[in-house]
C-alpha cells in the first residue's frame, strides 16, 4: 500500500481543496523500523492510514486491535510512542522529518499481539475488579501480581533512564476575555468581543491557528484547557508550553461531542465516528474505506454520507435513528471491520460511521461550578446556571438542533462480541451491569470501581453512555443519575508540561564565586550555597586557633528593628533583657516559640536609641521576620521591621593575630579596653563603610564584619591581601562547626530540635524570670514547675570512634538520649560532641554509652566548653 | 554620620595610598562577563556597558544593579527630576535615582515621620528590552504587566517590576538571588533568540 511520496496510492485521495498537507514538501519517518513517506502537514496518523495500515493500537486490557476513531485527540486509539514519549495521540502530531513512532502496550506487532489471548480467553477471569477478589492472597505475592498486571495492562511506558524529553516552558498571561474553542460560536464572540475593544485571546485544540485571523483577537492553536481554576485561571496546555491564562470574562466555546453508539464489536477498527471520516478526507485527503455504512442522529451525522461518497467510498446503507431504532452489531475478521448487522441483514463492509448524536462538552464549565442538569427532551446533559464571569455559546450551551439519541446508544444485541462502553479502560456493558449488580449503583462509586470515564478521553465518548446504561439498569432516568464530579485536566496532559523548567530559586553569597575560584566544595544551607571547606578543614581550623581565619558569613539574616518602641518590642519576643543595652553593645539572644521551643538564635546590637541589628541563623531570616511581623500585628508597637540579609555581605575574621590585621585596614583602635567583647561599632574598612561586632562563635578574637554586599568580593580579597604575612586562610562551614563546638555553641535546628527550650538546652541564664512577660514565659514556667527532663550537655569519647548525629545513648539496653553534634577535635585531641541526655546524667564526668556502627563506646560528659573554657582568649 | 551609614554603598572612599580602591559589582556581574559582556568602573560601580551577544532578535537582558535604591516608609516623598517613587505598599516607597545622587536623594526624603533605608545592596536589578521582552517576562512572572509597576514573584523570587515601555522592563530581586534570576532570565532569552544586554 505505501510507496508513492505520502502515503498508499489507494488511501490518498487526488488533490483537494482545503487539505491540509503540502504535497510538495514530502517527510519520511519511521514506523516500527519500516520508512513511511508522508507530506508536511500529515500528522503521524494520517501518514500512517495513507501507507495502509489500519491498526494503531492494542487496548488497555484485552488488547484488542484499535484503529482510527475520532481523528481529534480525544480517544486513547491512535497514541503511540515517538522517540521516548509514549502516548502521543498520532491523529493530531504532526509529522516531522525522521521522527521515530512505535506502537506501545504490544507483545509481538500490532497486528499479532500476543497478549490478545486475555481477550480471547481471559474474559471469565478478568471481570471489572478481578483484582480485588481475586488476586489477594496471598497477600506477600500481591507485589508480584502487581508487576505483571503493571506489564499486561497499561498505555505506554515510561523511560525510566530517559531525562526530560524535550524543553517545556510556561508563561504567564492576563486577557480580558479569554475564548476556549475556535469553532463558529467561538470565533463569532471573539469578533464580538474585539469589536467592543476588549483585549481577547482564542485558544482552539486544532491547528485552527494557521489560517484563523481575527481582527484585535489573538489565536494560540493547537492548544486545549486543561481545566478551569479558582480566580479564573485556565492552564492551557500548547505543546511545549503552559499557558496560564487569567481572564476577566471566559468564554467556553467548546462545542459538542459525537457520542457513540452501544453495540457489540463497537470497538473494532474501522467503526468510526463521523467528525472522525471527515478529517481524513477533507483534511488529508484519505480514502478512509471502499465500503461504508453510516448510522447517525441527525443531519449533521448522517451529512457524512455525501463526504464519503465525494472521496470514492460506496455508500451501502444510511440509517437514520430518527426513524428507527435497529439492532446492531459490528463483526470482524482478523482484527477488521468485515460487516454490520442491522436487524438481522448482515452488510459487509470495511467501514461503520456511527453516530448516537453530539452531547455539549460542558467539563470545563462544570469544573467553574456551572451547574449540569439534564434535558430529557433531547437526551443529554446541558449547562444551566453559570457562574459569573463564565459564559457557554454554541453547542456546549446547548444550542443545537438534536443531542443523543437514549435509546440507541443502549441497543446493541445480536452479537457474540463485547460491546463496550469505555474504549479507554476496556470498560464492557456486562461490566457496568456487573458493577451495578455488586452494589454500586451509584454513578460515582461505579467510576471508581469500573474506572469508566477515568481513561485519556476523561469521559468525553464515555460518560453520557454509562450513565444511560446505569438509569436503565437502575430503572431510573439519567437526571437521577446525574454526572460524576469534573475534576481537571479536561484533556490528558503530560508532566513534563506541568513541570515546566524545573528552576528552583538559589541563594549565593556576593562571595560566591570566590569560593569557587578557590577551590571550595559547596554545600547547601537552607536555600544557600556555603563553602564547606577548601579542601583541608583540619588545617583551616589550625589557622584560626594558630593564626588567622577569615569565612564568609553573609548568610546569617539580618534584620533591623526602628522606632521608638524598638527594645519594648525586643524585650517581649525575647527571653533575655533589651531595654538596658547600651549603645554600641551587642547581647545573644534565643527565640522562642509561645510554647518555648526554640527556633532560632542569634545578636541583637543596639545602633542608637531606637534602631536595632539583629542577626538570625542563616535559614531563619524569612521565618524570623514573619515571626516578628506577626506579634507585632497584635502589639502594634510603633516600630518598622527591615530585612537587610542581601543588603550586607559579612566576614568573620578570627584568630590570635586578628588584632594585627585590623589596623592595616581601619584607622580603628582594636585594643581591648577600646573595643570589647560584644562591642559594635561602624566604621570605614578598606575604605567601605561597615558595621564590626566583636563576637566569637568560632571560639577565638575576632571580628564580623557587616558591609553592602556589592563590596563582597573587594573586602574578600583586601583581607586576604594584607593578612597574608599573618598566615590568614579562609576556612569553610565544616571547620566553623568544629570550632563552635569546642566552645560549645549551639546550632539551633543542629542541637535544639521542635521541644527543645533554653532551660533544658543549658542556658537558663538567658531567661530574664524579673521581666513582665515575654514569648514563652509561661510555658518556661511550666518547665521549671515540672522540672527538667533533659538536658543538652558536652561528651567527649574514650576513644577516636564518631558517633552519628542523632546516634543514641543507651542505657540498660534501651534508648534514653541522643547526640546532636559530634567531630574530632585536633585542639582537644579527642572526639568531642553535644547530646541531650536525662538530668540525672548531666553531671560533669557521668559516663555515656553510645552507640557506634552497632556497638557502644564510652563516652564523658562535659559540662564547660572543651576549648578556653573561661573564655580567656576569645574576651583577651 | 548616621547609624545606617553602613547600608550605603555610595559612602565608600577610595584611598589610593593604602589601597583601598573599593568598587561595588552586582551580583550578576560575573554570569554577564562570562557570557561575554564588557563592564567599566562608572561612579564607584561596575557597570554593564555592552552586551555580550549581538543576536538580531530577541529580548536583551541587561543588569541595572548599580541604580541606587532607596526604601522610604511613611508619607509619600516628593517628586522630583531626579529619581523615580514606586509605591510598593501601604506607606512603603521605592526612590530609585542615579547612584551619583544617592546621597543628596536619601537626604531630601528624610523627614520625621519617615524612615529611610538604602537598600541599593539588597536589591539587584535586570533590565528586559527589546522584541519579545513582553514575551520573556509573561514567562519569568504572573504579574499582569499592563498593571505594573508591581511587587509579586519573578522565577518564584520576591520582586518589584517596572515597565518602562511596551517592550521595556526592570525587575529588582534580592541580590543574593539574582544570578538565579538572571540565569533563568537569560536560559527563557536563549529561546526567543537572544541574551544579555547592556
Amino acid at each position: 500500500m505505501s510507496g508513492a511520496p505520502g502515503g498508499g496510492i489507494a488511501s490518498r485521495l487526488l488533490p483537494r481543496k482545503g487539505e491540509k498537507i503540502d504535497r510538495t514538501s514530502p517527510i519520511s519517518f519511521l514506523w516500527s523500523n519500516k520508512r513511511i513517506e508522508a507530506f508536511r502537514g500529515d500528522t503521524i496518523a494520517s501518514a500512517l492510514f495513507a501507507a495502509g495500515e489500519r491498526v494503531f493500537s492494542r487496548s488497555f486490557k484485552y488488547h484488542r486491535p484499535r484503529g482510527l476513531y475520532c481523528c481529534s485527540g480525544h480517544c486513547p486509539n491512535c497514541m503511540v510512542q515517538v522517540g521516548r514519549t509514549p502516548n502521543v495521540r498520532s491523529c493530531v502530531e504532526p509529522v516531522r522529518e525522521g521522527m521515530v513512532v512505535k506502537p506501545q502496550n504490544v507483545l509481538g506487532s500490532l497486528n499479532r499481539d500476543l497478549l490478545e489471548i486475555t481477550d480471547k480467553v481471559g474474559g471469565p477471569f478478568t471481570p471489572v475488579g478481578f483484582y480485588y477478589r481475586t488476586m489477594i492472597h496471598p497477600r506477600r505475592a500481591w507485589p508480584l501480581y502487581e508487576r505483571v498486571l503493571r506489564n499486561v495492562a497499561g498505555l505506554g511506558r515510561i523511560d525510566k533512564l530517559a531525562r526530560r524529553a524535550g524543553r517545556f516552558d510556561m508563561e504567564h498571561r492576563h486577557v480580558e476575555v479569554l475564548v476556549v474553542g475556535g469553532g463558529r460560536s467561538g470565533i463569532a464572540a471573539a469578533e464580538d468581543a474585539a469589536g467592543s475593544g476588549r483585549q481577547v485571546l482564542l485558544i482552539d485544540e486544532l491547528g485552527v491557528g494557521d489560517g484563523l485571523h481575527i481582527p484585535g483577537v489573538e489565536v494560540i492553536a493547537p492548544a486545549r484547557a486543561i481545566g478551569i481554576y479558582e480566580g479564573k485561571l485556565v492552564p492551557v496546555d500548547a505543546g511545549n508550553i503552559l499557558y496560564r491564562i487569567r481572564a476577566e470574562r471566559i468564554v467556553v466555546a467548546t462545542g459538542a461531542m459525537e457520542q457513540p453508539l452501544l453495540f457489540p464489536g463497537n470497538d473494532l477498527p474501522g467503526v468510526m465516528l463521523p467528525m472522525g471520516v471527515r478529517r481524513l478526507i477533507n483534511d488529508w485527503s484519505l480514502k478512509p474505506g471502499d465500503v461504508a455504512v453510516v448510522i447517525g442522529a441527525g443531519s449533521e451525522s448522517l451529512a457524512v454520507a455525501d463526504d464519503l461518497t465525494g472521496a470514492g467510498v460506496r455508500v451501502a446503507d444510511v440509517v437514520d435513528l430518527r426513524s428507527r431504532m435497529p439492532k446492531l452489531f459490528a463483526r470482524g475478521s482478523k482484527g477488521r471491520l468485515v460487516a454490520v448487522g442491522i436487524d438481522g441483514d448482515e452488510q459487509e463492509c470495511d467501514l461503520l460511521v456511527a453516530s448516537g448524536g453530539r452531547q455539549p462538552n460542558y467539563s470545563l464549565l462544570a469544573q467553574a461550578g456551572a451547574v449540569i442538569e439534564y434535558d430529557p427532551a433531547r437526551g443529554i446533559f446541558v449547562p444551566t446556571v453559570l457562574p459569573d464571569g463564565i459564559e457557554a455559546v454554541g453547542s456546549v450551551a446547548g444550542e443545537m438542533r438534536r443531542g443523543a439519541v437514549p435509546a440507541a446508544t443502549l441497543t446493541g444485541t445480536g452479537g457474540a462480541d463485547k460491546s463496550f462502553v469505555c474504549i479507554c479502560e476496556d470498560v464492557t456493558e456486562k461490566d457496568m451491569k456487573r458493577a451495578i449488580a455488586e452494589g454500586f449503583e451509584g454513578i460515582e462509586l461505579a467510576k471508581r470501581y469500573t474506572t469508566v470515564t477515568m481513561g485519556p478521553c476523561q469521559g468525553k465518548f464515555c460518560h453520557l453512555p454509562c450513565i444511560r446504561m446505569y438509569a436503565k439498569q437502575t430503572t431510573t432516568d439519567e437526571a437521577t443519575i446525574g454526572t460524576t464530579t469534573a475534576r481537571p485536566p479536561w484533556s490528558p496532559v503530560s508532566l513534563g508540561v506541568l513541570a515546566g523548567r524545573g528552576i528552583e530559586p538559589t541563594e549565593k553569597t556576593a562571595i560566591h564565586h570566590r569560593h569557587l575560584a578557590m577551590g571550595a566544595t559547596m554545600m547547601w544551607a537552607g536555600s544557600w550555597l556555603r563553602p564547606h571547606s577548601y579542601g583541608d578543614a583540619e588545617a583551616e581550623v589550625k589557622a584560626v586557633h594558630n593564626a588567622l581565619g577569615l569565612i564568609d558569613v553573609s548568610t546569617l539574616g539580618k534584620l533591623l528593628v526602628i522606632g521608638p518602641d524598638a527594645a519594648v518590642f525586643l524585650e517581649r519576643m525575647y527571653p533575655n533583657k533589651f531595654a538596658d543595652l547600651k549603645t554600641g553593645r551587642i547581647r545573644y539572644g534565643v527565640l522562642a516559640t509561645d510554647g518555648a521551643r526554640i527556633f532560632d538564635d542569634g545578636t541583637i546590637g543596639r545602633l542608637s536609641e531606637n534602631v536595632f541589628y539583629v542577626t538570625t541563623t542563616s535559614t531563619g531570616a524569612e521565618t524570623v521576620l514573619e515571626w516578628f511581623e506577626w506579634w507585632n500585628a497584635i502589639w502594634q508597637l510603633d516600630i518598622e521591621i527591615f530585612n537587610v540579609t542581601g543588603a550586607l555581605a559579612a566576614l568573620n575574621v578570627a584568630g590570635p593575630r586578628v588584632r594585627e590585621l585590623m589596623p592595616r585596614l581601619a584607622d580603628l583602635d582594636v585594643s581591648n579596653e577600646s573595643f570589647k567583647y560584644l562591642d559594635l561599632k561602624q566604621a570605614q574598612v578598606a575604605g567601605v563603610m561597615c558595621i564590626l561586632l566583636r563576637i566569637g562563635f568560632v571560639g577565638e578574637l575576632g571580628y564580623e564584619i557587616h558591609f553592602p554586599s556589592p563590596f563582597g568580593e573587594y573586602m574578600w580579597d583586601k583581607i586576604l591581601e594584607v593578612g597574608a604575612d599573618l598566615g590568614i586562610r579562609p576556612f569553610g562551614v565544616e571547620a566553623q562547626r568544629v570550632l563552635r563546638l569546642e566552645k560549645m555553641h549551639i546550632l539551633a535546628g543542629q542541637d535544639t530540635d521542635s521541644e527543645s527550650n533554653v532551660v533544658e538546652a543549658g542556658m537558663p541564664w538567658i531567661v530574664k524570670w524579673d521581666k513582665d512577660d515575654f514569648v514563652g514565659k509561661w510555658s518556661l514556667e511550666e518547665v521549671q514547675r515540672r522540672g527538667l527532663k533533659a538536658k543538652l550537655v558536652g561528651f567527649q569519647m574514650a576513644e577516636h570512634s564518631i558517633p552519628p548525629e542523632g546516634g543514641q545513648i543507651v542505657l540498660d539496653g534501651n534508648p534514653i538520649g541522643r547526640v546532636t553534634s559530634c567531630r574530632w577535635s585536633e585542639e582537644v585531641d579527642k572526639v568531642i560532641g553535644m547530646a541531650w541526655v536525662p538530668t540525672a546524667l548531666a553531671e560533669e564526668g557521668a559516663a555515656l554509652s553510645i552507640k557506634v556502627n552497632g556497638s557502644l563506646e564510652v563516652a564523658t560528659v562535659t559540662l564547660k566548653p572543651f576549648f578556653d573554657a573561661d573564655g580567656r582568649r576569645l574576651r583577651s | 554620620m548616621s547609624e545606617l551609614d553602613f547600608l550605603c554603598p555610595d559612602l565608600a572612599q577610595a584611598d589610593p595610598e593604602r589601597g583601598f580602591e573599593p568598587l561595588a559589582r552586582s551580583a550578576m556581574q560575573r554570569r554577564f562577563s562570562e557570557s561575554g559582556g564588557k563592564f567599566e568602573a562608572q561612579a564607584g560601580w561596575l557597570v554593564l556597558t555592552a552586551p555580550s551577544t549581538q543576536r538580531s532578535a530577541g529580548p536583551f537582558v541587561g543588569d541595572v544593579s548599580h541604580q541606587a535604591k532607596i526604601e522610604v516608609r511613611g508619607p509619600a516623598p516628593q517628586a522630583a527630576n531626579d529619581r523615580e517613587i514606586v509605591a510598593i505598599g501601604p506607606d512603603r516607597w521605592l526612590v530609585l535615582c542615579s547612584g551619583e545622587v544617592a546621597g543628596s536623594v536619601r537626604a531630601s526624603v528624610e523627614e520625621p515621620g519617615r524612615i529611610v533605608i538604602d537598600q541599593t545592596a539588597a536589591l539587584a536589578g535586570l533590565k528586559i528590552e527589546g522584541a519579545e521582552a513582553q514575551t520573556l517576562m509573561r514567562r519569568l512572572t504572573d504579574l499582569d504587566l499592563d498593571g505594573l509597576p508591581a511587587v509579586g514573584a519573578v522565577a518564584k523570587v520576591p520582586a518589584i517590576v517596572l515597565r518602562d515601555g511596551p517592550e521595556s522592563f526592570r525587575i529588582f530581586v534580592p541580590q543574593q538571588s539574582s544570578d538565579y534570576v538572571c540565569e533563568v532570565a537569560l536560559d527563557a532569552a536563549a529561546v526567543l533568540g537572544r541574551g544579555p544586554a547592556a
